[in-house]
């Protein structure tokens, strides 16, 4: 956080910042807050159930735009979705975690994907497919290639990661910053880009000379 | 400013504060890779206060020389220090002199003119006497003597409004947690002997083995659809529930698999509940001061029956309490229900107060006063409700930036998800009495609260004062009011109730 008050200020102005709303869906105890605290703070902690909503920020300074995560983590339970139905609303980008070492996990996950796709266009939002704890290799239930294959067939991006040993949690996020920056893209030309929030960085640089 | 975030000493002496922003380019680059090298080697960080949103003083002794120093970022990063052995006095008198330290009272209400200029403030450990309950300091924590002098000879609770207000105030000693929740959670009742609740005791226990074999004798189906809907999350969720208390700690502690028993126990009792996510969050402390299996069980069947903030995520009951909320809000802090409106309906969610409701505050204090915050809910002294008293008493106390800076939803959320763990409880528990109080003196309340007092008979208003029931209108299923209360203009008219009702509602419908 220290270093982002400092060194985000005299270098940006150029290249734009967006701000993307990002959900984590899946089972419970898939590491959906273990992903998000590894992201955001670079560290692993056994974590109590999540109950209600939470929500995290994360900065990413690419070449070309700056893009600001909204993470909102979620309980896994399915009791628990009707209480947060904000939770989906506005969503940019969902991560659909499962636990490649509980194939139980695996199942819930295509049907939390039934769930997007009924509140959501295709092209409205960017999904990734996560097979979390890949350091429970040994207790593997999911195989790599299955995960692939769904994600192919569902056309999702598709990465195994793990929190806990911080196996490809920044490139997960980097992926989805990227799928959704070529989006901005090529909706550059179209009239109305839907869902898109540009934040006006010159705001905040200016804020800072007054203090 | 340099210093050492994990220690709890004080602030590093030779912290520097930097000013103002005229280094070269050239000295801030080699600046910020020393920094930088600091802050992944040691935990070593350093802010621009020019970038912070707010420095906040919470001093936690009379003295006001201890407590926490809370640095807050825009983005509602929060950096905490606490000071264990004074020296906060000191700082304060440092922030004071600072130019572009604006220090704003509790009670300012006004706007700063320059939102980006920081805000300093201080709290004092003491809330103004204006703003607590009369009645306050009158009791001492609940122990052995004391209880015992609750009871008769017979091991009956004398009085137990006495009692229950003695706890509302005071807490109970952590000794006797053990022996007092089960009345409390209407396990053993008040007017029941000490002989009467052994033998309870023992039929309860039979009764819970009946239910464990009912369980244990599942035909395959049944079970495998059991394992879907609770086990399969059950198990997931003992193993990562209090497991830093004492009580649950280390691997294979029998404990554990205990709640675990208890949790699957209460799903096969009350299948319509079954387990929701944050149940085991709720008996996990009950366990550790009951112990045993059986009477913790039952204790947790009470637990979710008689409390209104039990967790359960269903709609109904989540809006139920977050319209009396909405309305308390609009009542005692009129400038946050206005800034929740500007926000619309996503504001009005308060999104950020469901933990708080759904596990009691369980995971915004720490146990010892998360605890005596269910105790003081329990109690049920002057309200059932008393849990929403204290989520306005955290809005009121900590909620000042939300308004000043005008936080959407989402930063909302973020705002008080960043301050769990490090808020003051004993002063929220307070403000919430003291909310309480003052509520009982209003001179006239909406319809939409007039329940607030349902379960606890004739409730906050039985020393003699009755408000009047104002109507706030909106009842879809019934012409009139069915709490019997006026709209400004229109002439007395009884309730359209009656059946069913307390004998407050009455009092309520001829009353102006």
């Amino acid at each position: 956080m220290a270093q982002k008050a400092i060194l985000g200020t005299s270098l940006e102005g150029i290249c734009p910042t967006y701000l993307y709303k990002v959900v984590l869906l899946g089972s419970t105890s898939v590491g959906k807050s273990s992903l998000a605290y590894r992201y955001v703070k670079n560290d692993f902690k056994e974590s109590l159930p999540t109950v209600g909503c939470s929500f995290f920020t994360q900065t990413l300074k690419l070449e070309v735009a700056t893009v600001k995560f909204e993470i909102w983590d979620t309980a896994g339970q399915e009791k628990y979705h009707s209480v947060c139905h904000l939770y989906y609303r506005g969503a940019h980008a969902a991560l659909l975690v499962y636990d490649i070492a509980n194939k139980e996990t695996f199942n819930r996950a295509k049907l939390w994907l039934r769930d997007l796709e009924k509140e959501f266009l295709p092209d409205e939002i960017v999904i990734a497919l996560v097979g979390n704890k890949t350091d429970l290799a040994a207790e593997r239930e999911v195989a790599t290639e299955e995960g692939e294959e769904f994600a192919r067939t569902k056309n999702l991006l598709f990465m195994e990661t793990s929190a806990k040993s911080n196996h490809q949690v920044e490139d997960i996020f980097m992926a989805i910053a990227q799928e959704l920056l070529q989006q901005e893209q090529k909706k550059a030309s179209a009239p109305s880009p839907h869902g898109r929030s540009t934040v006006d960085l010159g705001e905040s640089g200016a804020r800072m000379g007054c203090c | 400013m340099t210093c050492s975030t994990n220690s709890a000493s004080s602030l590093d002496t030779s912290a520097q504060f930097q000013e103002n922003n005229g280094q070269t380019q050239s000295t801030r680059w080699d600046e910020q890779q020393k920094v930088f090298a600091l802050e992944q080697v040691c935990g070593v960080f350093r802010v621009d206060l020019g970038q912070m949103r707010s420095l906040r003083l919470f001093f936690s002794d009379e003295a006001c020389t201890c407590g926490q120093l809370v640095v807050a970022s825009r983005e509602s990063q929060y950096k905490i220090f606490h000071f264990h052995h004074g020296g906060l006095d000191k700082l304060s008198e440092v922030f004071q002199q600072w130019k572009y330290c604006t220090e704003t009272h509790l009670k300012d209400q006004q706007l700063t003119d320059e939102k980006t200029c920081m805000q300093f403030s201080i709290r004092r450990p003491k809330l103004p006497s204006s703003e607590t309950h009369p009645e306050e300091n009158t009791y001492k924590r609940l122990d052995v003597s004391a209880w015992l002098h609750h009871l008769n000879e017979a091991g009956q609770v004398e009085e137990e409004y006495k009692l229950q207000k003695a706890i509302f105030f005071g807490g109970i000693d952590i000794s006797i947690r053990g022996e007092v929740w089960p009345f409390l959670l209407h396990y053993y009742s008040y007017e029941s002997t000490s002989e009467e609740r052994e033998a309870l005791r023992l039929q309860k226990r039979k009764e819970y083995f009946e239910i464990q074999e009912k369980r244990l004798s599942m035909t395959p189906d049944e079970q495998k659809d059991f394992w879907r809907k609770v086990q399969f999350t059950v198990d997931k969720d003992v193993v990562r529930t209090d497991r830093s208390n004492q009580f649950f700690r280390g691997e294979d502690n029998p404990n554990v698999e205990t709640m675990r028993r208890i949790l699957l126990n209460y799903a096969v009792f009350n299948p319509t509940i079954g387990y929701s996510q944050g149940m085991s969050d709720l008996v996990a402390p009950l366990l550790a001061e009951v112990l045993d299996e059986s009477d913790t069980f039952w204790c947790f069947v009470g637990l979710m029956q008689n409390t209104i903030f039990i967790s359960s995520p269903r709609d109904e009951d989540m809006e139920k309490q977050l319209m009396y909320l909405r309305e308390l809000l609009r009542l005692m802090h009129p400038r946050f229900y206005q800034h929740l409106s500007s926000l619309g309906e996503d504001g009005l969610q308060m999104l950020f107060c469901h933990r708080w409701i759904l596990l009691c505050f369980k995971r915004e204090f720490p146990d010892a006063e998360a605890l005596r915050m269910w105790e003081a809910c329990w109690a049920h002294y002057q309200t059932d409700y008393f849990h929403l008293f204290i989520c306005v008493a955290i809005v009121v106390i900590y909620g000042d930036d939300v308004i000043e800076q005008q936080l959407a939803t989402d930063q909302m959320l973020l705002h008080f998800g960043n301050l769990a763990m490090h808020m003051n409880g004993e002063l929220v528990l307070r403000k919430a009495r003291s909310l309480l109080y003052q509520f009982h003196l209003l001179p006239r309340i909406p319809c939409s609260l007039h329940d607030l007092c349902k379960l606890c008979g004739t409730g906050m208003w039985d020393s003699g004062f009755i408000p009047a029931v104002e109507c706030s209108g909106h009842h879809p299923e019934s012409e009139s009011c069915p709490y019997g209360g006026l709209a400004e203009v229109s002439s007395p008219k009884p309730g359209s109730e009656g059946k069913r009702g307390l004998k407050t509602r009455d009092v309520f419908a001829f009353r102006k």
